[in-house]
């Protein structure tokens, strides 16, 4: 199904205005580092798609409609009723960058006929995107050092327990990985050097608190002077 | 295995929903099955409906094509939500049936 939705999308010209997020990109960055640096992370069964704001794309595209064919039926989550597009094998929900002080109310996407929900922190997760070629297609995902330090962002506003420690372990897990290759461990520091300092302190207690000290450590380095 | 249990129950809550979904999907769509019948050369079209072991037919006379295209294509929908319906019902009785088992339960 993962693979019928991606297909969907690129027909309809909408995949390159995405950015796929959440579980499902942890599960894509097995294209992005060798075998022997990455191992499975387990995803779930809906699949995020971040889209960044204002959408750009002019065409008028009926999402729900165009996925109907597909048996995914149109659902309303959460008390603002935000839209999902429900499947038995995998649900898509919509997410937007939640700005400023924010609102939680559905941010409307009238060209693609659906709303999406907006997120914190979700903003950081734009700031670095790779493309990566999934069976020929290419999908927009977070570079894999901006997810992991969202990732411990997030931490603190979790209400779940388990989502807090499958967070932690997904981060561990992208993190391990991105210190073994030199390219993005250096795309690390300097995607993490300016950050605001609230959030840096924030992502420095919650790696100590998760034993990755060594990570702590090497973010907290000065950061490298250009020559 | 915390991680485990929390993605089953969620699992489980979202298949719920969305059986409710179909279901409410299905009440949306034309009820009842699309008969023809040929009377002296001109087709006639009936909405054959079905109430426990009871049989009905209302009457439609002629349609047009349009008409009967849609009424086909929710028939055909039906019977893809009925089938997503079974499909969510399986996944409702394998993660219950994981959920209660002892090892995933205490923890």
């Amino acid at each position: 199904m993962f693979d019928t939705i991606l297909k969907r999308l690129d027909k309809l010209g909408t995949l390159n205005d995405i950015v796929l997020v959440g579980s499902w990109a942890a599960f894509l960055y097995k294209y992005y580092f060798p075998k022997s640096v990455y191992s499975f992370i387990p995803r779930t069964t809906d699949i995020d798609l971040l889209i960044p704001t204002p959408y750009k794309n002019k065409n008028k595209i009926d999402l729900p409609e165009e996925f109907k064919d597909l048996n995914f039926i149109v659902q309303f989550s959460g008390q603002k009723g935000y839209i999902r597009l429900g499947h038995p094998e995998l649900s898509i929900d919509f997410l937007v960058p939640e700005m400023g002080k924010g609102s939680d109310e559905p941010y409307t996407i009238s060209n693609l006929h659906i709303n999406a929900q907006p997120i914190r922190y979700v903003n950081l997760l734009l700031q670095n995107v790779i493309s990566v070629d999934y069976n020929g297609i290419a999908v927009k995902v977070p570079h894999p050092s901006v997810f992991a330090l969202q990732k411990l962002l997030i931490l603190r506003k979790r209400q779940d327990e388990y989502k807090k420690l499958k967070d932690i372990e997904t981060a561990k897990i992208v993190f391990n990985a991105i210190m073994s290759q030199d390219k993005d461990k250096s795309i690390l520091k300097s995607e993490f050097d300016p950050l605001p300092n609230a959030w840096k302190k924030d992502i420095i207690k919650q790696l100590h608190l998760n034993l990755l000290d060594n990570i702590a450590n090497f973010l907290r380095n000065p950061p490298q002077q250009a020559e | 295995m915390r991680i485990l249990k929390g993605i089953l129950k969620e699992q489980l809550e979202s298949a719920g929903r969305l059986k409710k979904g179909y279901e409410q999907s299905i009440l949306n769509l034309h009820c009842g099955a699309l008969v023809s019948k040929r009377i002296n050369n001109r087709v006639y079209y009936y909405n054959e409906l079905r109430d426990k072991n009871r049989i009905s037919f209302e009457y439609l006379g002629k349609l047009d094509p349009d008409r009967i295209k849609a009424f086909n294509q929710d028939k055909h929908r039906k019977n893809e939500y009925k089938r997503m319906i079974k499909e969510l019902n399986l996944q409702i009785k394998f993660l219950k049936k994981v959920l209660s088992l002892k090892e995933i339960k205490n923890v």
